[in-house]
């Protein structure tokens, strides 16, 4: 026995209405790390570490500061999301 | 009542309606590809304008004889501050932009590998560029963006500028390799499935490419920054009196070639997608393209020397390096050709981005001819110094690749905003743009024919030299015009540019089949992939492309790929920080040298620590597979305590070497060895505290029912363990029978 014939994809694409276009395989649900301060603030922590560097030790500390307490808030923020999306 | 403040130039697409209340916020904290990807255009943007603002002022002083507008220090200053914002400023991060937004997109990834890493490294751009540019309060640098020595030593730059200049380079370096692991370990270990490494576009591939150049030459300049800096603030010298100028030359093109392709594969990448999709063909020769991109990656370590012909490295050197740069313009030459034949017969659309397309084909050939002149030493000796350089530079940094990047620009504007930019608008910065940059260029290869050298405040009224010069600002003048148009046209089409709908271009690749813009996970569907045009095969059922290989792939793991290319990065740092070592120390010194100052026996006990410590990580590995916590932690602290008596070991050392008067700055062998030594503790220093960071969670109670990244920071620390048995070697056991 024939098997039904399967409709040519739809070469329209997706629109807000119709996100999964007839022939086009739907992707599976997957976790995007949410919005975070800590990358910009250890940025920010770098920086500050350089600048200490060349001006002063005042400087340098609030760079070895900032960046403790950003890599800090980064590895709470990736041991929270292990947690809830392992 | 609170009104939340909304951005006034951001079309509502791009945010949703909670973000748009709080956008500021939401740009700052943001770890989208997309909008990291934005965020590197604003940031090109802005600085495009104060690099190009410095251009004018250069060019506003040369426009006649004798002018008094700036002075020699100030045009020297700015000079320095134009090349040094347009390369790393300007054309990295718009080269950056371009691929964060749209590698992911091509490979139907929903993001970035590593998206926190991703937003570290944007940030790293304003903040970097803010410490590069506070030397304009402590004394601007005057040396070039290629800093030679010892103009760049604190005898001759004595203020804190040049200090300023590194510190700022050092951090944006920082994020450029973040960078080039992130984007090779998105393509190696997010591609959807069916987009196997052979169907992946060629603007992805070729990003893919020159991200290994990133990992590898970055690193380079680092270790010459690093030793530049301690120079001026430790009192070393590595680049003058006994030490040497000319091995900065060497670091800083060993980087600053290799640098010239990061700024120009990523443009070929740009062409490669613009060219087939408005000649209506797919490109001529996709595997052509995709390995000279590869042979033009090697290559480009090994044509550094070609910028240093004038030292007098000696016939052999100046042979192998002028063969190699003859050689690098084959895989070029074999792109020109694939691009032109693709065009060949082609139904050309001559909308915007093609335009530049054009444009770039035209003036990127003529850019790599007459940069082929100067892999002819007899002629580089005559040229290099001149205004023909100059030229030549600019037809292959603008001419090239920021005509590659407008061309992107405009192509990819419309995915990114929803709405499409004007084509008038398009067109008239277009036609400015080419009409600005040859009137103030092409002159300037006959500048340099007579004579005209490069890096002057001024000139004498010789015959001939006044209206070229002129001519050449009036051009500049041009182009600023241009940047103007190009900037209005994205303002005005961000606020009622028509819409774009999907896929407007009628084009073939994965980033076409989602939402202009797209949504913050990128897909929800993909179509069907067995070619590399996967919207052709899908508009085109009757007649789609031939199958490209088989579906058939495998994912590495995204942890461990990111390691091993971190590792990479560094074992090309502490390549080159080993190399430095053995430069200045094959001959022993006078003074303090390895043989007389450094105690081997007890250094072996230390490091016998150290090595030790990798196997205890190892049995920390294997009791986790057992799944004995107990076990791992205990093995983890013993670990940690071996590390911990390396570092004792090592401080000791230091302290005797500093109580007999062997200092940092004492002699080029302290010089080396605090830099050698010094770097590799730092990296102990660091994995310790990655060791401690697990110790603590597995004590916590994380790693009960999943597995740690144990395995991952293991990598790291055996291969921190690696290194010290080439340290060992080469700066404590080596030096003995040399000096035999």
């Amino acid at each position: 026995m024939n098997a039904a014939p399967v409709p040519p994809p739809s070469p329209t694409g997706p629109t807000p209405e119709n996100p999964v276009p007839a022939g086009w395989t739907k992707l599976p649900t997957e976790h995007l790390p949410p919005a975070t301060f800590w990358p910009a603030g250890l940025a920010l922590a770098i920086t500050f570490v350089l600048w200490g560097f060349i001006s002063s030790w005042v400087v340098l500390g609030i760079g070895i500061g900032l960046f403790a307490v950003s890599l800090t808030g980064w590895i709470t923020d990736l041991r929270h999301e292990s947690k809830h999306h392992p | 009542m609170n009104v939340p403040t909304s951005s006034p130039a951001v079309a509502p697409e791009l945010l949703t309606a909670e973000e748009h209340a709080h956008w500021r916020l939401a740009w700052l904290s943001t770890v989208d590809h997309k909008r990291i990807g934005i965020l590197y255009l604003i940031f090109t943007l802005i600085f495009f304008a104060i690099g190009g603002l410095e251009a004018l002022v250069i060019r506003l002083q040369l426009a006649v004889p004798n002018n008094t507008l700036v002075g020699p220090d100030t045009f020297n200053a700015l000079f320095t501050m134009h090349g040094t914002t347009m390369i790393f400023l300007v054309v990295m991060p718009a080269v950056f932009g371009l691929a964060n937004y749209f590698v992911p997109l091509m490979i139907g990834a929903r993001d970035m590998a590593f998206p926190r890493l991703n937003a570290l490294s944007v940030w790293l751009i304003p903040f970097g560029a803010a410490l590069l540019h506070f030397s304009v309060l402590t004394g601007v640098p005057k040396t070039g963006w290629f800093a030679y020595t010892p103009l760049s030593e604190t005898p001759y730059n004595p203020t804190l500028g040049v200090d300023y200049w590194i510190a700022g380079l050092l951090v944006l370096g920082i994020g450029s390799v973040a960078t080039g692991i992130n984007l090779i370990t998105t393509v190696l270990c997010m591609r959807a499935p069916g987009v196997t490494m052979k169907r992946i576009p060629l603007f992805a591939w070729i990003n893919f490419v020159n991200a290994f150049i990133v990992v590898f030459a970055l690193p380079v300049l680092n270790v010459a920054l690093i030793m530049l800096l301690m120079d001026r603030q430790l009192g070393t010298h590595f680049f003058f009196r006994e030490g040497s100028p000319v091995l900065w030359q060497h670091l800083f093109w060993a980087f600053g070639h290799p640098e010239v392709y990061i700024l120009a594969l990523p443009a070929f990448g740009i062409i490669s997608e613009v060219v087939p999709v408005f000649s209506r063909k797919p490109i001529f020769g996709f595997e052509f393209v995709a390995m000279s991109s590869v042979a033009i990656a090697v290559l480009s370590f090994g044509v550094w020397a070609h910028h240093m012909f004038t030292v007098g490295l000696g016939h052999p050197a100046d042979e192998f390096f002028s063969v190699a740069s003859m050689l690098i313009a084959i895989p070029t030459g074999v792109k020109v050709l694939n691009w032109s034949t693709t065009m060949f017969r082609g139904r050309i659309r001559f909308s915007v981005p093609m335009l530049y397309a054009i444009a770039f084909l035209i003036q990127f050939t003529l850019g790599g001819l007459s940069g082929v002149t100067h892999a002819e030493t007899a002629l580089d000796w005559q040229t290099k110094n001149s205004y023909f350089l100059i030229a030549h530079f600019h037809y292959v940094a603008v001419g090239g690749v920021l005509f590659g990047a407008l061309a992107g620009l405009h192509y990819w504007f419309p995915k990114m905003t929803g709405r499409m930019l004007s084509e008038r608008l398009g067109r008239l910065g277009f036609w400015l743009f080419v009409f600005g940059f040859n009137g103030t260029f092409a002159i300037q290869h006959i500048l340099g024919f007579m004579g005209m050298p490069r890096r002057v405040y001024t000139y004498p009224d010789f015959p001939n030299w006044g209206w070229m010069n002129m001519l050449s600002t009036i051009g500049a003048c041009v182009m600023a015009l241009a940047a103007i148009t190009l900037v209005v046209n994205i303002v005005t089409s961000l606020i009622r540019g028509a819409p774009a709908g999907n896929n407007p271009w009628n084009a073939w690749t994965l980033e076409w089949a989602t939402t202009s813009p797209p949504p913050a996970h990128n897909f929800d569907a993909l179509p069907p992939i067995h070619s590399r045009r996967p919207l052709w095969d899908l508009a085109n059922p009757d007649r789609p492309d031939p199958p490209v290989g088989t579906d058939a792939m495998a994912l590495p793991n995204r942890a461990k790929t990111g390691l091993w290319l971190l590792i990479a990065s560094e074992a090309a740092f502490f390549g080159t920080l080993l190399f430095v070592f053995l430069y200045f120390n094959l001959t022993p010194h006078p003074g303090p040298n390895s043989k007389n100052s450094l105690e081997l026996g007890r250094t072996l006990i230390f490091s016998a620590c150290l090595f030790l410590s990798s196997f205890t990580l190892w049995r920390a590995e294997a009791a986790e597979d057992r799944r004995s916590r107990g076990g791992m932690i205990a093995w983890l602290a013993v670990t940690i305590v071996l590390g911990g008596i390396f570092m004792v070991g090592q401080g000791y050392e230091y302290w005797g070497l500093y109580h007999s008067g062997i200092t940092v700055s004492r002699n080029l062998f302290a010089s080396t060895f605090f830099l050698v030594t010094g770097f590799h503790g730092f990296h102990v220093c660091a994995g310790l505290i990655a060791l401690f960071v697990m110790l603590a969670i597995a004590i916590a109670g994380d790693f009960r029912t999943r597995r740690s990244p144990l395995v991952a920071v293991g990598l790291y620390w055996h291969f921190v363990d690696v290194v010290w048995v080439f340290v060992l070697l080469i700066v404590y056991i080596l030096p003995r029978y040399l000096s035999a």
